[in-house]
């Protein structure tokens, strides 16, 4: 396996619903976003509405850079 | 009197033509599952005409596709609709999975661009719709993340929509699984690969059709 792809311990980040209640959708989304691209796996307490979840998964596609 | 009676009944009916018709039925669900399948059968038995390519490679149709004015006619009822047949929608989407269908390299870096491309576009398209056939393959797990932010955008958006447990032909089909992860909503069991049951489905989208 090259070293690349070898994981080197796993970092975990927990958002408390605090933090993001009196975000709107497209805050909430980017905030979650950036923690993931610094390669942090995020817990994040609640859940998200079902149109975040589709903002989520529009935003990841977007900033997918083949 | 007479004058009012005629624009009441006028309206009344001219509301239940417009509902009716031109209805824009969108087809989702995650890739592979046989949305443009079920699409081309309907527009091919109704139209004469298919409205994609299909195939067994996932991320086949990668932009949004319509078909206008297709014209039903079942059990002597009449509808109009605008098919709207979207893209698969994926939470990952990896270019080395499309390396193992024999695409090359390059082939499959461009198939994956345009697939993300594509799922946001189908996302774009959840307002624009009246109702949604969501096609679901019923040899999969229904319990996907996809699967539940597809109808959870539907449901909080108002718009009706009708489970399809497509390939119910496959051996793997399990069809009673599909209606226990959504027991609030009709699901019918087809094959577009051979038309099984599509009479139970016609009667299902007459059903649809009128929720809207």
């Amino acid at each position: 396996m090259k070293s690349r792809n070898r994981i080197r311990g796993l970092s975990l980040q927990v958002i408390p619903f605090s933090e993001v209640k009196d975000l709107s959708i497209g805050e909430r989304v980017k905030k979650i976003l950036n923690l993931i691209l610094g390669n942090k796996i995020v817990i994040l307490h609640g859940r998200l509405r079902p149109e975040e979840e589709a903002r989520l998964i529009e935003d990841t596609m977007a900033m997918v850079d083949h | 009197m007479l004058r009012i009676l005629k624009s009441f009944s006028q309206r009344i009916l001219f509301g239940i033509f417009r509902k009716r018709n031109n209805i824009r039925l969108g087809f989702y669900g995650p890739p592979n599952s046989g949305k443009t399948s079920l699409a081309n059968l309907i527009c091919k038995d109704w139209t004469g005409a298919e409205i994609g390519s299909v195939s067994h490679i996932p991320h086949e149709t990668r932009a949004v596709q319509f078909k206008e004015k297709v014209e039903i006619e079942y059990k002597g009822k009449k509808l109009t609709l605008k098919i709207v047949d979207t893209p698969g929608i994926a939470t990952k989407i990896d270019y080395e999975n499309f390396l193992k269908f024999g695409l090359n390299k390059k082939e499959a870096k461009r198939r994956a661009k345009e697939a993300t491309q594509g799922i946001i576009e189908s996302i774009k398209w959840l307002d624009d719709m009246d109702a949604v056939i969501i096609v679901l393959d019923s040899s999969e797990n229904p319990y996907s993340q996809v699967n539940i932010t597809i109808i959870g955008n539907l449901v909080a958006r108002k718009i009706p929509i009708l489970i399809v447990a497509n390939k119910i032909d496959l051996k793997k089909a399990n069809m009673k699984k599909v209606e226990s992860a959504f027991p609030e909503y009709e699901v019918v069991g087809i094959s577009a690969r051979d038309g099984t049951n599509m009479e139970e489905f016609y009667e299902s989208l007459f059903k649809l059709a009128k929720k809207t």
